[in-house]
């Protein structure tokens, strides 16, 4: 072994002397033939004779200088680098072949990887907890997407808790987002954190050691212990400076003090992975207690016991569910799924990243014909010095292996270049203000997207290289040398090549065209749904009262603040409510009383506590009865008001105003009917909605609404300026428009069809500069023809409607593909559209005009050279 | 009766032990020398002979140095290393194993014929 490592360290080292050695060996080589002359020359040879003799016994001078410099240096190294060199010299020699090519790989190859990262951070790497494949995430069996019942009281909880042996144990966090605020005060301006009540051993069970300090303790999960809040990473810089004695330390929280008792490291971002779109800043423990009696609260997350499968687990609560809910009537039948967390976190975005993960990888793909139709076009052009090479005994390999090195350095090149390009869409993407897509935050070009963008450069360059060098490798050289001599029409195999290469491109662009096409109808309707209210102009403020506060008092000073607030100028209506469209939400029983329900046939319906204004602030239409009024209040009948389909749902074929509806043990009558309003999606309609008046019901923390023209930074200091000067313990935080709620439930679309548009419009110009440069290669390649057929008698608008014509059959057969390849694309996407079919004909119609017609662009321009084409020149030119 | 092609690694052998009989000597010097004494029965590209002598310098068994020869001329002489001097039993005992080995195995074939 030290042998070996000798050798080759020392044929390194003559590698790197390379010139000194070969001088050296020239020497050596004279002497050995001087010696040798002279030896024949005194066996009486004459001198001329002996030196040929010499050379003859020697084998040859360059036999001699191949043998020791194979035996002495890395002979493959040296080839490559020889190759290399010679690829370099070549490019620098046609710089915008170069140009462009590396170019159209910095395009492709840098949005491949920028997408890569985005797919690995989200959907191919673990969640942030230790063996996050054993979480599961348990929920009721239902399609539902409402919050309330995707949860859990707490007896089930617990009674799941005690009864699963399948599980090492589970644990709880609160999900109803907004509903559990505090407003931290005696730190500069008041500042409104929105906390995350979460169950005993939350941290320990997902597996997330605190950064600083710990966790809850046993005390401090108990109703009543000391009050404790982690703060999670992003809070701990932004709110408290990064403060690294920060644990210990007692801070006001909505005038209760609580001591900090740890900070969460930075790598869990709890609303990125659970709540994408929203926020939270801490954590508090969860009072099992104080919530027992508030029916569904807890989402509940699950760890599999090691080694039990997700089956067994969801075997075990199939039989477990039924005691559990036996034991606890009240609930009636409560079931169970469990799903792995990670399915659950992605579900929403899985499959839009897969459609866009192959959108781009197309993309490379087309680039990768368009490439291999001009290096086609340039080893074409040199094939007459490859066919000499070869008949001069160049091994075949060996040219193979240059040109394969010449799409190796181009590739290399493109990627890097491609790199900062990824890095710079990372960042956009990564930057986009409420894009809810979940774990966005650990996306990044790391290690593994770098080898990512290696392995993709070198297998890029194999398939985009690999065809012009096999035509080499397969090629005859005596027809190639022919074919370069007057007269014929190009070698046949070349054209064809070239226009399968047209081809395959047009397919693939049709195929990509058609897909971000369905989804930007899609897009498109579901942005122009009825979103049942008028968010524009509307502004959005998070009323926090003091919790002192007696609840008569309170009211009292809401509706003091919305009758001031509506009085401001410039604002048209204000009003109040605990829960908004397309954001927070909660679910409550709605019957007849007195109506017999089966088991799964109880409606529910969402739950608003609004104010007296609430519909004309937010443009929901009154369609029948009356909206709340002043007098309202907690001594006089509970009123409540319905939207069409809880109206329809409890009282089909007659008017339910007047009528009755209770939740719970809550009865109350129906004085309005409004319009629906689109709550937990904008696809999602038709779900059942009812408003209480916030004079007759404990609410949930309120926003203050505000109808007017005027910016949010405008009237926002018109409105804390009220409310200091009604009561300085009231403050305003969180202004939001409400169109930004709308556009947070549309943005993981609107960002999936950007970047696929985006994809496709790359898709579109790659194509139509693979078809211009096609065309005018071959149109260069037949000049002569043309000159031929001219002097024949063709007219030049004959010759450009015969380049066209061709161009035209040839994209033709491109789109015919591409649109069957399409149509089973399509019911792979099915799941990402809203009201739009897969084979949409418009779409379908759309794409391949666009297609055509930028094939038509990119030949036409060719063509007409080709028909100005003089007859004389075309002829003498050979 | 057509000249011998050299087994792979035999030329080796041979320089090592030309370098042990005679001292140095130039690379034209040990061709002639492996030409003589084989009788010119080895196939031997007198440059073939610088590919060997670069291997065993490389493996450290010999080494190079310009120097002058008899009748005044320059060449580089190689000179067997003390590393070389042990090769060289190893090799050349390796040899006679496999020599013998040969033989036993031939005689015994041609019994069987």
């Amino acid at each position: 072994v030290r042998t070996a490592l000798r050798e080759t360290w020392q044929r390194l080292l003559a590698v790197l002397q390379r010139s000194h050695r070969d001088e050296d060996f020239e020497l050596e080589l004279q002497s050995h033939l001087e010696l040798a002359a002279a030896e024949f020359e005194a066996q009486g040879v004459d001198a001329a004779q002996a030196r040929r003799r010499a050379v003859h016994a020697l084998g040859g001078r360059d036999a001699a200088r191949a043998g020791h410099r194979d035996a002495r240096g890395l002979p493959w190294l040296e080839s490559v680098g020889a190759d290399v060199r010679y690829a370099l010299r070549r490019l620098v020699k046609a710089p915008a072949f170069a140009l462009s090519v590396t170019a159209i790989l910095a395009v492709g190859i840098g949005a491949n990887t920028a997408i890569f990262s985005v797919v690995n951070a989200v959907v191919l790497r673990p969640l942030p907890f230790a063996e996050a494949e054993r979480l599961v995430w348990i929920a009721p069996d239902t399609e539902s997407e409402g919050q309330s019942e995707l949860t859990y009281p707490v007896a089930i909880v617990e009674g799941m808790e005690g009864g699963s042996t399948t599980l090492d144990g589970l644990t709880t966090y609160f999900p109803f987002y907004g509903y559990i605020d505090f407003v931290l005060t005696g730190r500069g301006d008041a500042e409104r954190l929105a906390g995350m009540p979460v169950g005993p051993r939350f941290f320990e069970l997902l597996g997330v050691t605190p950064a600083l300090g710990r966790t809850f303790s046993a005390e401090e999960l108990r109703p009543n212990g000391p009050r404790a809040m982690l703060l999670t990473h992003a809070t701990w810089q932004r709110t408290f400076g990064s403060d690294p004695a920060i644990v210990g330390q007692s801070v006001t929280l909505s005038e209760t003090p609580y001591t900090i008792i740890g900070v969460l490291p930075a790598s869990l971002d709890f609303a990125s992975t659970f709540m994408p779109g929203s926020r939270v800043d801490m954590f508090v423990a969860a009072d099992y207690d104080g919530l027992r009696d508030s029916g569904n609260v807890f989402a509940v997350i699950g760890r599999l016991r090691a080694g039990v499968p997700l089956a067994a687990a969801q075997a075990e609560f199939r039989s477990l569910m039924p005691r559990v809910s036996s034991a606890n009537p009240q609930y009636g039948a409560v079931t169970a799924r469990l799903t792995s967390l990670e399915a659950r976190v992605n579900a929403r975005i899985h499959r839009s990243l897969i459609v866009l993960w192959a959108g781009v990888g197309l993309v490379l793909l087309i680039a990768c014909a368009n490439l291999s139709g001009l290096l086609l076009a340039r080893t074409a052009a040199r094939s007459k010095e490859i066919a000499v090479r070869l008949a001069i005994g160049a091994g075949r390999g060996r040219i193979v292996r240059q040109l394969l090195t010449e799409s190796v350095v181009l590739s290399l090149l493109g990627a890097s270049l491609g790199v900062p390009l990824a890095y710079a869409l990372v960042r956009y993407v990564k930057t986009r203000p409420g894009l809810s897509v979940p774990l966005l935050h650990r996306v990044e070009i790391d290690g593994m997207a770098l080898l990512f963008t290696a392995l993709l450069a070198i297998g890029t360059s194999v398939i985009f290289g690999l065809l012009p060098a096999a035509r080499v490798a397969g090629g005859d050289p005596q027809r190639a040398m022919r074919e370069q001599t007057r007269g014929s029409t190009h070698g046949r195999g070349h054209a064809w090549l070239r226009s399968a290469l047209v081809v395959v491109e047009v397919a693939l662009a049709c195929v990509l065209l058609v897909g971000a096409g369905l989804l930007l109808r899609t897009f498109l309707r579901v942005q122009a749904v009825e979103l049942g209210f008028a968010p524009t102009e509307v502004v959005s403020l998070r009323l926090n009262t003091s919790p002192q506060l007696a609840e008569p008092q309170r009211r009292a000073l809401v509706q003091e603040v919305t009758r001031r607030v509506g009085a401001l100028p410039g604002v048209e209506a204000a009003s109040v409510s605990d829960a908004l469209p397309l954001d927070r939400n909660r679910t409550w029983g709605a019957v007849v009383p007195g109506r017999a329900y089966g088991p799964g046939e109880r409606p529910l319906g969402f739950v608003y506590i609004a104010g007296p204004d609430y519909f004309r602030t937010m443009g929901i239409d009154l369609r029948e009865g009356r909206a709340f009024s002043a007098s309202d209040l907690a001594d006089t009948d509970l009123v409540v008001i319905v939207n069409e389909t809880l109206a329809r749902a409890l009282y089909p074929g007659q008017s339910a105003l007047g009528r009755e509806l209770q939740s719970g043990d809550r009865r109350a009558r129906i004085v309005g009917i409004v319009s629906d309003v689109r709550q937990t999606s904008l696809e999602s309609d038709r779900v059942n909605q009812m408003y209480y008046s916030y004079g007759q019901m404990r609410d949930a923390g309120l926003d203050l609404l505000v109808r007017t023209r005027l910016p949010a930074a405008t009237i926002a200091p018109a409105i804390r300026r009220v409310l200091g000067e009604l009561d300085p313990s009231l403050s305003a935080t969180d202004v939001r428009a409400l169109d930004a709620l709308v556009e947070r439930a549309i943005s993981p679309r609107r960002f999936i069809v950007a970047l696929l548009g985006g994809f496709s419009l790359i898709a579109l110009v790659l194509a139509c500069v693979g078809i211009y440069s096609t065309v005018a290669f071959t149109v260069s390649e037949r000049v002569q023809e043309f000159g031929v057929r001219m002097a024949l008698g063709a007219s030049s608008g004959d010759i450009r409607a015969h380049v066209v014509r061709h161009t035209l059959i040839v994209a033709g057969a491109g789109v015919g593909v591409g649109a069957i390849a399409s149509l089973l694309v399509g019911r792979l996407m099915e799941s990402l559209l809203y009201e739009t079919s897969a084979a949409d004909v418009n779409t379908f119609a759309l794409t391949a005009v666009v297609l055509m017609s930028v094939a038509a662009l990119a030949a036409y321009v060719p063509a007409t050279r080709a028909s100005r084409v003089s007859p004389m020149t075309a002829l003498r030119s050979e | 009766m057509s000249k011998l092609d050299l087994l792979q690694g035999t030329l080796d052998l041979m320089v090592l032990q030309t370098l042990h009989g005679l001292g140095p000597l130039h690379g034209y010097g040990i061709a002639r020398r492996i030409e003589q004494i084989s009788g010119d029965e080895v196939l031997l590209n007198q440059g073939t002979i610088y590919a060997s002598l670069v291997r065993l310098q490389h493996r450290g068994w010999i080494t190079a140095e310009w120097g002058t020869s008899d009748n005044n001329r320059r060449a580089k002489y190689y000179a067997l290393a003390p590393a070389g001097r042990l090769a060289l039993a190893q090799e050349t005992a390796q040899w006679h194993r496999i020599a013998s080995v040969m033989n036993r195995v031939l005689a015994a074939a041609e019994g069987a014929l």
